[in-house]
């Protein structure tokens, strides 16, 4: 029977009942709607198809293979694991959302054809645009709708090359696209989604504004939907080895000037999610099951350092390392939980980051990249240098700001525990728990003498560095310019001579908009935005049309 | 400070020293070569970004968003 039922319907179900019912039920109705996904995705057999004919169109609005399947059962666990860690937040509007985006990454990862993908992509998008702006801040407001304003651009952009790429007699299911104008417009909107620069800014803009709940969400499923996509449909394009060892340097260097550690963790999602797009890059089977492995083990322990920070955020009411430390006494099992994290995403062993990590490293090797293999490396001694070292030591550690953090709820440390148990599960085991879930045969044995021993050396030489410069490494009351810059003041120059009507119609929408969140409905700068964002998305589709048009009419 | 480097500093050495001596032949690394690797670059990436921070990047918090 589960071969019918979508695994994203419960999810989407489990958001309309939790829409209205009372918290307790709503409560349970949360956790049961993931866990059930988990579940389906779990029975579905690889080669599971629908298939169906709308409007003329064929759909295929499921499809199960091994590449989709992996993505949707780690989606599916983060949702549950998510969903568990935010019982403690109360807002209606929170759980709805977070189901809606777990609904939506699943119905990515499980996505037949073009359509289908575009569809679940905008729902995402305005799911994680409602999780941003539950930070119930006039900031996460603001950042949810420049969120808003760069997703809709980058969904114009796939919708354009979908429609490009159909009317010229492309095929109506997802696969591997060329890269010509139809393939352009496409990785494009993957590019935005997975956060490569010089479209990354949005994420360290908007992740750190959400809620402590809401950022776990935030941090797991638009860049890895993305990785998804792009091993669907661009594997071995060049482009994209260097793309990603520039995201897994670009990460680490910002992350040094960071001191929002919410904002810090963010730009380690860029450099992660780095190493996912060299593996897709490279294109062979040994790296495209390490950029799948290397997905999964990021969804858990990046989930798992944005509930450390959360949990920070939520006792404190602090988030910058210049208002923070000396927290370890008061938030013992917080700083432990975090610090597995941290060792996993540093590739200590035993953790799962030590293995996916490893897999994309050699993959690179294989193939003879020595400069890919050295840059991942790398930066693997960036990401230590912060998440490990940077960020808890000024936390937890450090000058004692004689902070009296609030009582951590139990719902938390829960989903915080099992988050890192699976984290040692994966990594200890991988064999027996990761490898079969990979899309392609993996026999690779990250447990030799020789890789563990280095391993260790990173981690060493690594701490040498940091005791040595630690004075430096402290937090300092400062913002850092990001590639946004590029283009914010431009847009909203651009944006502020399109005239009253557009600004009149943008009000209005704002004014909705706010209202739904509770806002006070008067917020300067937010109109232009997305007015800008529509006229955005309307020219590039008109473009794509009229390329389109052109092509067909020459003969 | 001078005692927590140079305890990390042995053990740093003593990591090496075991690969000389018992694993001769590492998979695709150099013996002797990814601690100090991992100190340069850990260096390095605090020096660059520094330079590039104070020199471009870096403006005060309240900064008109």
């Amino acid at each position: 029977m589960s071969e019918w039922l979508h695994p994203a319907a419960p999810c989407l179900l489990g958001a309309a009942l939790v829409g209205v019912l009372p918290a307790r039920a709503r409560a349970v109705v949360a956790l049961a709607a993931p866990a059930t996904a988990l579940a389906l995705v779990w029975g579905l057999p690889a080669g599971t198809r629908l298939e169906l004919v709308l409007l003329g169109q064929p759909l295929t609005p499921l499809r199960v293979d091994a590449l989709g399947r992996v993505f949707a059962i780690v989606f599916a666990l983060l949702g549950a694991l998510g969903v568990l860690y935010g019982l403690a937040t109360p807002r209606r509007r929170l759980h709805v959302a977070a189901l809606v985006a777990t609904g939506a990454a699943l119905g990515i990862a499980l996505s037949g054809d073009w359509f289908t993908l575009y569809v679940w992509w905008e729902t995402l998008a305005v799911a994680s645009f409602v999780l941003i702006a539950d930070g119930g801040t006039p900031r996460a407001g603001r950042a949810a709708l420049r969120y808003l304003l760069i997703h809709v651009t980058g969904g114009a952009c796939l919708l354009a090359g979908i429609v490009w790429h159909r009317a010229t007699g492309g095929d109506a299911l997802m696969g591997p696209l060329p890269l010509n104008g139809p393939g352009a417009l496409v990785l494009l909107a993957f590019a935005v989604n997975a956060a490569i620069p010089p479209v990354n800014a949005w994420l360290t803009d908007a992740y750190p504004e959400s809620s402590p709940a809401g950022a776990v969400f935030l941090s797991a499923f638009a860049t890895k939907a993305a990785v998804y996509a792009l091993a669907r449909v661009f594997p071995g394009e060049e482009i994209l080895v260097w793309a990603g060892v520039t995201m897994a340097l670009y990460g680490v260097v910002f992350a040094v000037l960071e001191n929002d550690i919410r904002r810090l963790l963010g730009y380690h999602i860029v450099s992660q999610v780095g190493y996912m797009v060299t593996g897709v890059g490279l294109g062979t089977p040994l790296a495209l099951s390490g950029a799948a492995a290397h997905a999964f083990s990021h969804i858990l322990y990046k989930g798992l350092l944005f509930m450390g920070a959360g949990t920070v955020v939520h006792a404190t009411g602090r988030r910058k390392l210049t208002e923070l430390g000396g927290l370890a006494q008061a938030m013992p099992a917080t700083c432990v939980l975090y610090m597995v994290g941290a060792f996993s995403i540093s590739g200590a062993p035993l953790l799962n980051g030590f293995v996916s990590k490893s897999l994309v490293v050699a993959a690179a090797a294989a193939e003879h990249r020595v400069w890919v293999e050295w840059g991942l490396t790398l930066a693997s001694v960036g990401t230590f240098l912060h998440t490990g070292l940077k960020l808890p030591y000024f936390t937890f550690a450090g000058p004692d700001r004689r902070l009296r953090p609030a009582p951590v709820p139990a719902t938390m440390l829960t989903a915080m525990t099992a988050t890192a148990a699976l984290c040692a599960l994966y990594g200890t085991f991988p064999a027996a728990t990761l490898y079969p879930l990979l899309p392609f045969p993996v026999a690779y044995q990250p447990y030799t003498p020789d890789h563990v021993l280095e391993a260790i050396q990173i981690l060493v030489g690594t701490t040498v560095g940091f005791v040595w410069l630690r004075a430096k490494l402290g937090g300092e009351p400062t913002v850092t310019r990001d590639t946004d810059r590029l283009y914010r003041a431009p847009a909203r120059w651009v944006a502020r001579r399109l005239g009253p009507a557009v600004a009149g119609a943008a009000d209005a929408l704002e004014a909705r908009l706010l209202a739904l969140m509770d806002r006070p409905a008067a917020v300067p700068d937010v109109a232009v935005p997305v007015g800008y964002a529509v006229l955005l998305a309307v020219t590039i589709l008109g473009v794509a049309l009229a390329a389109l048009a052109v092509g067909r009419a020459s003969p | 400070m001078r005692r927590e480097i140079g305890a990390l500093i042995a053990l740093a050495a003593l990591l090496t020293a075991l690969e000389f001596w018992l694993w001769p032949a590492p998979a695709h690394v150099p013996p002797g070569v990814t601690a100090p690797f991992a100190f340069v670059g850990c260096v390095a990436i605090v020096v660059v970004a520094k330079a590039l921070g104070n020199r471009w990047l870096q403006e005060p918090e309240d900064r008109d968003e």
